[in-house]
């Protein structure tokens, strides 16, 4: 799908930040409708096809989490979100309330770019189901249950391959500690954070070259982890 | 307003407080255990009745013992073995019980033991035996009430040292106006055991005691408190009656300080001991209003009061400026980074020169600000940290991550341990704190010098040392590094900043229950920041999770 096709909705209450979202975007190549309020926001989802909504958390009239909780009832469309409040808490609930991704305002526009096109890019793989997934040198392969690394295969114990499949069913989202407990130790253990740390630091001396300074498997602090995705390798902070 | 209290109905308490409880046989089986309770504690003292019993009891077993002792072997001075049971009886039971047993023993001892055996005879010896052993045992009874009464003296005064010193303790250490007059109140409610009100000079109520729940003040008593506060009255302070039945005393904590406020106590309803306890509440508050004024706390508490004012005025200044700097930072941020994507921008290098300094400087206006709201946040205590177990290496990369645009130009050397480390810490407050310290580094080091990040255990302890090989620490840099806004005088016009990363730094690191230090072999000879985190305590975490 080429990139001039897809459609992005921004919606923020200030004109100025929609202003050059909106340029940004454009130059980006992508399609731009803009919307000040919660109610103008819904609505433009439902009238059109939109690809990626582009949201920010102070609304007039609809609080961001609560319009995205609103959204997630009866669609899937990938949601980026813009906020001013940095504390993780707040990421944490975003993610769980299923928001794609987050930008701390303020953002550099090569960021917000890059963190659009994984979104996007996840979201159309998502749709051709793929059965494997290609990472650098690692590749994992879902049908088989095999993990390899430069072409050779890896011995993961299943805890350790669950982890990494959990990761990688969204390569370069923010995976949540307690979502990853959750699917891969269970409900009963979502708050035991160091089996996690335990057996991310055992995966990491797998599949990475230097497991203290990780280019796979990467930490989200205080939020989650996420792998890397290739395409999100692309935005280089200005200089 | 003030009503003296005369006569004032003398109610039934339980029937009236308590009409819908339940089974009526229930509360008045109740009722009769609390009464027999109540007997019994008094009978059980010193002059009651068990004591006459016991006495009894004493002179009884004296004869037994002596008669069946008779039998054995020749007898002691048998008056002289009455004086076991007498010295104890005083010492129990007080001077009654003591005079019953002199009584006793004589009259059974002359009956039994001596000559005419089995009468009671009354020569004039015996009486005068019997006078001499009723003196010793009033004597006896007297110096037992007096030793009993000394020590239940000495118990009091000491609860009473203890509740002052815990109280003074917490005088002490309070920080706010506020604290000090939640020591006030709880200290007078331990002491009188009733509900304590306390009024600020301007007859705002600034504590309650616990005991009162949710009851409204009386309105009776706000209507004094009012009245009070603005002028001084006399020490004995005014009893208002709350129309339930329940007496207040309202008094101005000191007479001399208005600053300390007013002070409402619930005094109950009027019995016998009500004098009583309105005279102690009263030298109590007397007291605690002198110690409050040697310890000059009127000019501390007026000047916290004041400061807490300021420090509100500065938190809502500074937390509403850098809201609206941020806001438009923001757009400021975003826009030069679209037009340095721009392809006609990117295309003309002095154009995108200029483009990267716009946003350069955004940048840096946006980590000052970020500074200040930290700043803020720690001056007003509003730091806390979410400890979790976390891997130092994922903060420490975060960090070099978050600097890597400062850090460019040098080569930054990484060392870290091998193995697993997890400490119990907040990571994201870590990730700031290093971020200030390699910040620091960066700009008081030549720019192509290298920094080195090292991390290992010692003595229980992860230690994370940066080193750089810039501007060093002197004597004046050393003891003023760590205070806000500090600046060593040799740089403050070579590089910008306001003088906040270390504090921050210092502040986050104790969030995290670390230590922070900084050393310098001396003037342009670099500088080490040494952080040190608590190793949690070796626990057995193998393979728990398989």
């Amino acid at each position: 799908m080429a990139e001039g096709d897809q459609h992005v909705l921004i919606v923020d209450d200030e004109a100025q930040i929609r202003q050059f979202v909106r340029a940004g975007m454009e130059l980006g190549g992508y399609r731009v409708t803009e919307a000040a309020n919660g109610s103008d926001a819904l609505r433009e989802i439902t009238l059109h096809p939109i690809d990626l909504v582009i949201l920010d958390l102070a609304l007039p009239d609809i609080d961001g989490s609560e319009l995205l909780e609103r959204i997630r009832g009866w669609s899937g469309v990938p949601v980026i979100i813009l906020s001013v409040r940095a504390g993780e808490t707040e990421k944490v609930k975003l993610l769980e309330l299923g928001a794609d991704d987050y930008v701390v305002k303020p953002f550099f526009m090569s960021e917000l770019l890059a963190r659009a096109k994984v979104v996007l890019r996840r979201q159309s793989e998502r749709k051709d189901g793929e059965s494997a997934l290609r990472l650098d040198r690692l590749v994992i392969d879902f049908a088989a249950r095999t993990v390899e690394l430069d072409g050779k295969r890896l011995n993961l114990t299943p805890k350790e391959y669950r982890l990494l499949q959990v990761l990688a069913q969204h390569p370069g989202k923010v995976i949540t500690h307690q979502n990853l407990l959750k699917s891969v130790w269970g409900q009963a253990h979502v708050n035991n954070t160091q089996y996690l740390r335990i057996f991310v630091r055992k995966l990491r001396q797998k599949i990475e070259v230097d497991p203290n300074r990780p280019k796979i498997l990467l930490t989200e602090l205080g939020v989650g982890y996420r792998l890397s995705d290739p395409a999100s390798r692309d935005h280089v902070r200005l200089e | 307003m003030s009503l003296e209290r005369s006569a004032l109905p003398l109610g039934d308490d339980r029937t009236r407080s308590r009409p819908e409880s339940g089974p009526l046989t229930l509360s008045l089986i109740k009722r009769y255990l609390d009464a027999g309770r109540l007997w019994l504690r008094k009978a059980m003292a010193p002059g009651g009745i068990t004591g006459v019993i016991m006495a009894l009891v004493f002179v009884i077993g004296t004869d037994f013992f002596l008669l069946i002792l008779r039998y054995i072997q020749e007898l002691p001075p048998v008056s002289l073995t009455s004086l076991i049971p007498i010295v104890v009886a005083a010492m129990l039971w007080g001077t009654a019980s003591a005079v019953v047993t002199t009584i006793g023993c004589a009259l059974s001892l002359s009956y039994f033991f001596y000559s005419p055996f089995y009468a009671t005879a009354a020569d004039r010896s015996r009486v005068l035996g019997i006078i001499v052993f009723l003196v010793v045992s009033l004597v006896l009874g007297y110096l037992a009430a007096r030793t009993r009464r000394d020590a239940a003296r000495a118990l009091k005064r000491e609860n009473e040292i203890r509740d002052l010193y815990t109280f003074s303790q917490r005088l002490s250490s309070a920080q706010s106006p506020a604290g000090i007059f939640e020591a006030m109140q709880q200290h007078l409610e331990t002491l009188v055991g009733r509900k304590v009100l306390l009024f600020d000079s301007l007859g705002t109520l600034e504590a309650k005691s616990e005991l009162l729940g949710d009851v409204e003040i009386p309105p009776a008593v706000t209507e004094t408190v009012s009245k009070m506060s603005a002028a001084a009255t006399d020490s004995h302070g005014i009893v208002v009656d709350d129309h339930r039945g329940s007496a207040w005393l309202v008094r101005p904590v000191s007479t001399n300080a208005a600053d300390f406020g007013v002070i409402a106590i619930d005094l109950g309803r009027p019995s016998e001991v009500f004098d009583e306890l309105r005279a102690r509440v009263v030298a109590l508050i007397g007291d605690a209003g002198l110690s409050l004024e040697r310890l000059g706390l009127a000019r501390t508490i007026s000047e916290a009061r004041t400061r807490a004012e300021t420090e509100q005025f500065r938190e809502a200044l500074i937390g509403s400026v850098s809201h609206e700097l941020r806001t438009p930072l923001s757009s400021i941020l975003g826009a030069s980074t679209v037009l340095s994507l721009a392809p006609e921008v990117a295309g003309n290098a002095r154009l995108k020169k200029l483009a990267a300094l716009i946003h350069q400087e955004s940048e840096r206006l946006n980590v000052e600000i970020q500074n200040i709201l930290d700043a803020s946040r720690i001056s007003s205590n509003g730091l806390q940290a979410k400890l979790e177990w976390a891997e130092p290496a994922d903060f420490i990369n975060a960090a070099l991550q978050r600097c890597r645009n400062r850090l460019t130009s040098r080569a930054v050397e990484v060392a870290l341990p091998e193995e697993l480390i997890l400490l119990r810490i907040d990571s994201v407050l870590m990730e700031r704190a290093l971020g200030q310290i390699l910040d620091n580094a960066a700009k008081y080091s030549p720019p192509e010098s290298p920094i080195n990040v090292r991390g290992h255990i010692e003595s229980g302890q992860f230690v994370i040392s940066v080193t750089d090989q810039g501007a060093g620490l002197d004597a004046d840099d050393r003891t003023l590094l760590g205070q806000k806004f500090f600046r060593g005088n040799r740089h403050s016009q070579v590089t910008s900043g306001l003088g906040l990363g270390f504090w921050i730094a210092s502040a986050f690191v104790a969030a995290n229950n670390g230590t922070i230090e900084a050393t310098s072999e001396g003037v342009n000879k670099g500088m080490t920041v040494t952080v040190r985190l608590p190793l949690p305590m070796k626990e057995n975490h193998a393979d728990e999770g398989e």
